[in-house]
């Protein structure tokens, strides 16, 4: 009878310690990879970083059985991009992939991570901002009180509709001594704005005289400096950098999805668009504001203040 | 201020009209003669040639009230369960004002068996009365752990409604609250953060416990503060007439208890503590570490100072030091994750029944500390202490149609906080915050069997400029075997405890003024039906409401641990209690079941970037939808089986897709030197569920009795008795899990004299 009473109490024990569910903190998804770069137009080769989400918080720097390629949409043109394992400074180990291209202003790019046992492709687009028109107004030059000069240049960005994420602005001058360019990039930027009315054109009202005086303390310019250029230079980052709230807030845009354009994964591709703008004062002016102008100097080429290839230069004067 | 003066005015006008009333009252302290112990529930009853006239039941101090009674001769019958009844002839002249003391002696018929049953509201856990649930020793008893003197904590864990975030972390959800929302009094004193880590054991040892009454909600206006329950305690007074103490040992816990007169009938005291033996015990037993240190001393000094008066002083100290989680396999490295706190309080409590007028007042002074600290013990990440000077009255007038009670309170706090980096939004590192305020409460027993209890609470925080005004009820109503009863009321919080609850292993606690400026705010609405069917059965049920306004909960980060900022929120919880209590002959059982439905909405301004609408609605970590208890107590030839299964459904916590490192791009980057953070990819949060928890305690105790008052008790007990594993905690980052407390067999053993 004992037995009888004992068997079930048993069995019931058994099942009920036995009846434990399993539960996991990880739960499975389809989204397999993060991406995370910009592509930039001052660049010679474009660089993204490809990210496997893993299942621990521990990373590997096993390689990745991944095809990541870039297309131009406007031209179907499809580069294969290659792997490289990098060590950062914090000893982390990340997948860098990059492929030897220009991207071009207003071409939407593509870029896929195509699995090797998958078929779940993980992608982002970027547009690349156009290219804006540019006008440099003329300077205008006022005295006050007869012995402060007030010199002002304006220059309105055609089809800019927020702010540059970053403005540049230098002279150029020509040294008589060796005949050569010095270039020197002011620490300030010109103060910038949206153009009243306007929705798309940012204007930036450059204070000649404020350049001047800084130039002139910086680099003693004397007899044997003639002012050869002045540039404006842009860097214009695409829509894809707009963060929900305007404000990049790190907690915030580290939720998953929060800032992100990746199909089937996480991250954020985006374009960088970078332009200048280059002209020449009047000589009048540039008498005026102190400098000494080129004149009928024979100067050496190129005149313009822009490096090569780094920038697209919108327009010179 | 003009409040308060016109309460005083209030206070004084009735007190006047109560002199000046024809008719006599009566009243005064019950005492157990045999140690001098207030005796509540005794049922004093006034007859008249036979017919039951007057009647009043004694409250926790063993004191009981009776008025209006006209002139004339009575007989008076004081009358308990287990004692000898009292019983004594007066004569009542018209305006009389007597102060009667009785002293009842246990029957000597039921020394052997004596079981004391009392009508009180809330008692028995079927006894649930507007959510009021009153414990007593002998109903922690009841409940088997691996300590041979019983402990609040067990209990209150018994309860449905009441969720605990395991065996470890000494947290205790009360219908859809947060343990920072729950008030703890002692003696009047308030006690923060009174439980312990090792979730069987609060700073509430059985021994030192007289009666706890605990409001699962609806509570009347004498409280305030809080906004989702109160428990509170009435500690025992020493033994008045001899020597007595006890001491036990246990797997996890070793305890001392000393009390006696000091005075003798009159002045007594009692000193009690407790210290973890985990070490030494509990993880040998276990094979496993148990990180936990904790400890807690209390003592207690009283005196009936004259026939109609009398004080105590109570003191009360909590310590509790350990690691909740997944522990690092470098102790550096887990002691970064260790968490400290120390809770003291003290105060003076004074009682008097004035000689002149008909009532009973209150005096209560006390002061509160607690001292919270996370990380390395000598240089601590975050840190928390807060201060509270409480001083406050209550006076009751007693009528033959209404007990009028009010009181006022002055309070002041001083919270001070060193959070590092958490909880970005509490601004002050040091704050003072001074609160008055009183209440008005109307007990109206115009109709038969019917108790209603409105009343109105108000606030005042001058250094906040914020005033609350607080209206309450609480009604019974008693017709035969049935009873009905109703509660409800408006609550506000204005210091708030803030938690990280997206790690169930932080429990660091900071205590801080409202960090969104907008206080918390709670509506509560109860209703209950109570049938006792057979003597030996009783049955009830308990809807029950709360709506939370205004609370402060972590923000939802995808980065580690520890650098969380808040979010405003709201909350609602919608629950269900059902309880049988079966007593029969040496049996005593009882089945519950709590249904419970917490949600919250978070109303943080990203949500919509996050989840694409202003507010996402979640079930926090403490939504625990289902709980079954089933408790039962056998007493055969002198053993005790008591048994207890207990079901929680599983509980939410957030689930991830993976990890992975996040970059931010804000502009032009390097991809070479930008290293990232890593990241977890969660999904909705508190989007999964644990598995259910279930377990099996038994416990088996037998006393032998050496002499008189000398006895010494084993008990052998078995807890999570079928070993199953609970799941309580995955660390996320490591994918570990840690387990409630696996099979505990333990014995323990207990010296009385």
């Amino acid at each position: 009878m004992r037995k009888l009473i004992l068997l079930p109490a048993i069995v019931l024990l058994g099942v009920l310690s036995a009846c434990e569910e399993s539960v996991s903190p990880i739960i499975e998804t389809d989204r397999d990879y993060t991406l995370f770069g910009t592509l930039d137009m001052a660049l010679d080769s474009q660089f993204v970083r490809v990210i496997p989400i893993r299942g621990s918080i521990t990373e590997s720097g096993d390689v990745l059985d991944v095809t990541v390629q870039s297309i131009e949409l406007s031209t179907q043109q499809t580069l294969t991009w290659r792997d490289s394992i990098h060590t950062f400074d914090d000893g982390r180990i990340g997948h860098i992939f990059f492929a030897p291209f220009r991207i071009r202003p207003s071409q939407t790019y593509r870029i896929e991570i195509i699995p090797s046992d998958s078929e779940i492709i993980t992608s982002a687009e970027t547009t690349v901002p156009d290219l804006p028109d540019v006008e440099v107004l003329d300077a205008t030059l006022e005295r006050v009180l007869t012995t402060r000069l007030d010199a002002r240049q304006r220059v309105l960005w055609h089809g800019i509709d927020r702010a540059p994420f970053e403005i540049e602005q230098w002279y150029r001058f020509l040294s008589l001594a060796d005949f050569t360019y010095k270039d020197y990039l002011l620490s300030y930027a010109p103060i910038s704005r949206p153009l009243a009315g306007e929705t798309d054109v940012w204007e930036m009202d450059k204070d000649l005289i404020q350049d001047r005086d800084t130039l002139s303390t910086e680099l003693e310019l004397g007899a044997f400096y003639r002012l050869a250029g002045i540039a404006l230079r842009i860097t214009v980052l695409d829509e894809n950098f707009v963060p929900p709230g305007g404000e990049y807030d790190r907690e915030l845009l580290a939720q998953p999805g929060t800032l992100s354009n990746v199909q089937n994964g996480f991250g954020l591709l985006a374009s960088v668009g970078r332009f200048s703008v280059e002209w020449i004062l009047p000589d009048s002016v540039a008498k005026e504001l102190g400098y000494i102008p080129l004149g009928n100097t024979a100067i050496p080429s190129p005149v313009w203040a822009a490096p090569p290839g780094t920038y697209e230069v919108v327009q010179q004067h | 201020m003009r409040i308060f003066c016109n309460l005083l005015l209030l206070g004084v006008l009735l007190t006047v009209s109560q002199a000046q009333a024809q008719n006599a009252v009566m009243r005064g302290f019950i005492r157990d003669a045999a140690d001098g112990q207030p005796l509540q529930g005794v049922n004093v009853v006034l007859t008249d040639d036979g017919d039951v006239l007057l009647g009043s039941a004694a409250d926790r101090d063993g004191l009981y009230a009776i008025s209006g009674i006209p002139p004339g001769r009575y007989y008076l019958a004081a009358s308990f369960i287990g004692y000898d009844t009292h019983r004594d002839t007066l004569d009542l002249a018209p305006d009389d004002l007597i102060t009667y003391n009785i002293e009842l002696s246990v029957s000597v018929d039921l020394l052997d068996e004596l079981v004391v049953e009392t009508e009180r509201e809330g008692a028995g856990v079927a006894g649930l009365t507007g959510g009021l649930q009153s414990i007593t020793p002998r109903d922690i008893a009841l409940i088997p752990s691996p300590d041979i003197s019983g402990d609040l904590a067990s209990y209150l864990a018994a309860l449905p409604g009441v969720v605990a975030s395991g065996d470890q972390g000494g947290q205790l959800f009360i219908r859809g609250g947060e343990p920072t929302q729950n008030q703890v009094l002692v003696d009047g004193m308030t006690v923060f953060q009174p439980f312990h880590l090792i979730g069987f054991y609060s700073a509430f040892p059985s021994s030192i416990l007289n009666v706890t009454d605990v409001y699962a909600g609806g509570f009347g206006p004498r409280y305030g503060g809080r906004i989702s329950s109160v428990i509170d305690i009435s500690t025992r007074n020493g033994n008045k007439r001899r020597m007595a103490g006890e001491l036990s040992a246990a797997p996890f816990i070793s305890a001392g208890l000393l009390e006696g007169p000091i005075v003798e009938g009159r002045v007594s005291a009692l000193v009690s503590g407790r210290f973890s033996v985990i070490d030494q015990g509990a993880a040998r037993i276990l094979d496993r570490p148990l990180p936990y240190d904790f400890n807690d001393q209390f003592f207690k000094l009283h005196a009936d100072l004259s026939q109609n008066s009398q004080a105590s002083i109570s003191g009360l100290r909590s310590f509790d030091r350990g690691i909740i989680g997944v522990l690092n396999e470098s102790e550096a490295d887990s002691t970064k994750n260790q968490v400290t706190w120390t809770s003291q309080a003290i105060g003076a409590r004074y009682v008097l029944l004035p000689t002149r007028i008909p009532v009973q007042a209150e005096l209560l002074l006390s002061v509160s500390t607690i001292e919270n600290t996370f990380g390395l013990p000598e240089e601590p990440s975050r840190s928390s202490n807060s201060q509270e000077i409480n001083l406050s009255t209550n006076v009751t007038h007693y009528n033959r149609t209404a007990d009028i009670s009010w009181g006022l309170h002055f309070r002041f706090s001083e919270l001070d906080s060193h959070l590092g980096g958490s909880f970005q939004n509490v601004a002050q590192d040091i704050e003072y915050v001074s609160e008055a305020g009183g209440y008005v409460l109307l007990d109206l027993k115009g109709m038969e069997g019917l108790s209603f209890q409105p009343g109105v609470r108000f606030s005042s925080f001058p250094s906040k400029g914020r005033n609350f005004i607080e209206p309450r009820v609480r009604m019974t109503y008693n017709r035969g075997i049935h009873q009905v009863s109703l509660a409800g009321g408006i609550y506000h919080q204005e210091i708030v405890g803030l938690t990280d609850r997206r790690d169930a292993g932080d429990v660091f606690t900071a205590w801080t003024t409202s960090p969104f400026g907008e206080v918390p705010r709670a509506i509560h609405g109860l209703a209950g039906y109570q049938i006792r069917p057979t003597s030996w059965a009783r049955f009830v049920i308990e809807g029950f409401v709360k709506t939370m306004n205004n609370l402060s909960i972590a923000e939802w980060s995808s980065f580690p641990r520890f650098t969380t900022r808040l979010q405003p929120a709201d909350g609602n919880v919608l629950g269900l209690d059902g309880r049988v209590e079966v007593t029969a002959g040496p049996f005593y059982g009882f089945v519950n079941y709590g249904y419970a439905k917490v949600r919250y909405q978070a109303k943080q301004t990203e949500i919509q970037y996050w989840f694409g609408s202003s507010e996402y609605e979640f079930s926090p970590p403490h939504d625990r939808r289902h709980q079954l208890n089933a408790v039962g107590s056998l007493t055969l030839a002198k053993f005790i089986l008591n048994v207890r299964w207990q079901y929680g459904s599983g509980l939410p916590f957030s689930q991830a897709l993976g990890f992975d490192e996040f970059v931010l791009l804000s502009g032009p980057t390097d991809v070479f030197n930008e290293h990232g953070d890593t990241r977890v990819l969660y999904t909705y949060p508190y989007g999964g569920r644990l598995p259910a928890y279930h377990r099996l305690d038994i416990s088996l105790e037998r006393s032998f009795e050496i002499s008189g008052n000398t006895a010494v008790s084993v008990l052998a007990s078995a807890t999570n008795a079928y070993d199953r594993s609970n799941l309580f905690y995955i660390d996320l980052f490591t994918l570990e899990k840690l387990d409630q407390l696996p099979f505990i067999p333990a014995v323990g053993l207990k010296f009385e004299f």
